[in-house]
């Protein structure tokens, strides 16, 4: 780089950090005893202290990358230090960490090729319970669920609307829900319901009724020539159930 | 004196090392323990090279640092590799002036790092460097 080497023979350089590195070692000779040193010396040193750096930054993280990692931890860092040759700590290798037992290859992968990470790491197992399936449990908590729903709707009727009182002194103690009578009670059970299609043994008592609503009546009466007709009596009284007109086309 | 923090250090790691090697015949795996305690130790001690400036050129080198006491550990052994080879050149010089100059018994006055001791120093680790003396 440029700007790493020193402009020949002033011994100055833009870059800081070299400058830095020349600063410490400077101090590093300091601390030996040197007072001055060779302005050709100190730079062969400085170049040798980043070139050291260097070399085990990029050992140690060549080690890291090769156990699968991309931090670099002590451990690279000390094997890149053994691979430089300081013996002192090369006792000193500590295992990784590892948390249960790593998967083996599947058939098609050889066993060269760097072995599966901790199980932890990739593989999810959901932490949920599995439903109960036996038909008593689930029998069990539907009749449960039912009773649940049932009382719960009937205290917030109770709570909210009219109430009947059993007991003549404790007003709030089982309260009913009041039932608002209505005033032809046989009604209901005479006209027929929206929903169904009348059967044909019907239509002889719906002559007696009252005019309820043009529909069923009509409906009453269709029954007797059959249902599509009454099907067409219906549809045609109810302007809603009219079939779709296309619009005639413009182009011919 | 940061020498003899560096110094004290490597004492330390040479005598870890040697209870190790009373402890690797009964245990194998206690490796880990001084090494460890010696990481700790890293948390008070500032290297001589600024953290910054190692952690500049190990990036250059693409090391992620995100521990600084790797980043000091990796200085700490640049400064112990920088100061074995100044050593030896001072003992190479000492050498020198004590063959050369032998009526000066008064310690001498200027120890200054020249070629002329590096390059033998050098050369015991099996780096030859050749300048140029004068420049053409």
């Amino acid at each position: 780089m440029a700007t790493d080497h020193p402009v020949v023979g002033t011994g100055l350089t833009s870059n800081p950090w070299r400058r830095s590195l020349k600063m410490a070692v400077s101090a590093l000779l300091m601390d030996l005893g040197y007072q001055a040193a060779d302005c050709m010396a100190l730079e062969t040193l400085i170049e040798m202290t980043q070139a050291y750096i260097t070399e085990v930054g990029r050992s140690a993280s060549s080690f890291a990358e090769l156990s699968g990692r991309t931090q670099v931890m002590v451990s690279d860092c000390v094997m890149a230090l053994v691979e430089m040759g300081e013996e002192c700590l090369n006792k000193m290798v500590h295992k990784i960490l590892q948390v249960g037992e790593k998967k083996k290859h599947p058939a098609h992968i050889p066993e060269h090729l760097p072995a599966f990470p901790d199980p932890h790491t990739y593989i999810k197992t959901h932490c949920f319970k599995q439903p109960a399936n036996e038909y008593q449990l689930v029998r069990e908590k539907a009749a449960s669920q039912k009773r649940d729903v049932e009382v719960a709707l009937t205290r917030f009727i109770a709570k909210t609307g009219a109430t009947h009182s059993l007991f003549r002194d404790d007003k709030s103690a089982f309260p009913l829900i009041a039932c608002k009578p209505v005033p032809l009670p046989f009604l209901a059970g005479l006209l027929p319901a929206d929903s169904q299609m009348p059967v044909l043994d019907e239509s002889g008592s719906d002559g007696t009724g009252k005019q309820g609503r043009g529909s069923q009546l009509g409906l009453g009466i269709g029954a007797e020539t059959g249902a599509d007709a009454s099907m067409e009596a219906e549809t045609i009284d109810n302007p809603y159930l009219v079939p779709a007109r296309m619009a005639k086309s413009k182009w011919k | 004196m940061a020498s003899t923090e560096d110094d004290s250090k490597q004492q330390s790691i040479l005598q870890t090392q040697n209870s190790l090697d009373n402890q690797q015949q009964s245990v194998d795996k206690s490796a880990g323990v001084p090494l460890g305690d010696f990481v700790l130790q890293l948390e008070d001690y500032s290297p001589t090279i600024p953290d910054s400036v190692t952690g500049y050129y190990l990036n250059r080198a693409g090391f992620d640092a995100c521990d600084p006491r790797i980043t000091r550990l990796i200085s700490l052994a640049a400064q112990k590799f920088i100061s074995d080879i100044a050593n030896d050149a001072l003992q190479h010089s000492k050498m020198r002036s004590s063959g050369q100059s032998m009526k000066k018994h008064g310690k001498d006055k200027k120890m200054t790092l020249q070629m002329e001791d590096l390059t033998p120093a050098l050369a015991e680790y099996g780096i030859n460097v050749k300048k140029p003396a004068y420049f053409v």
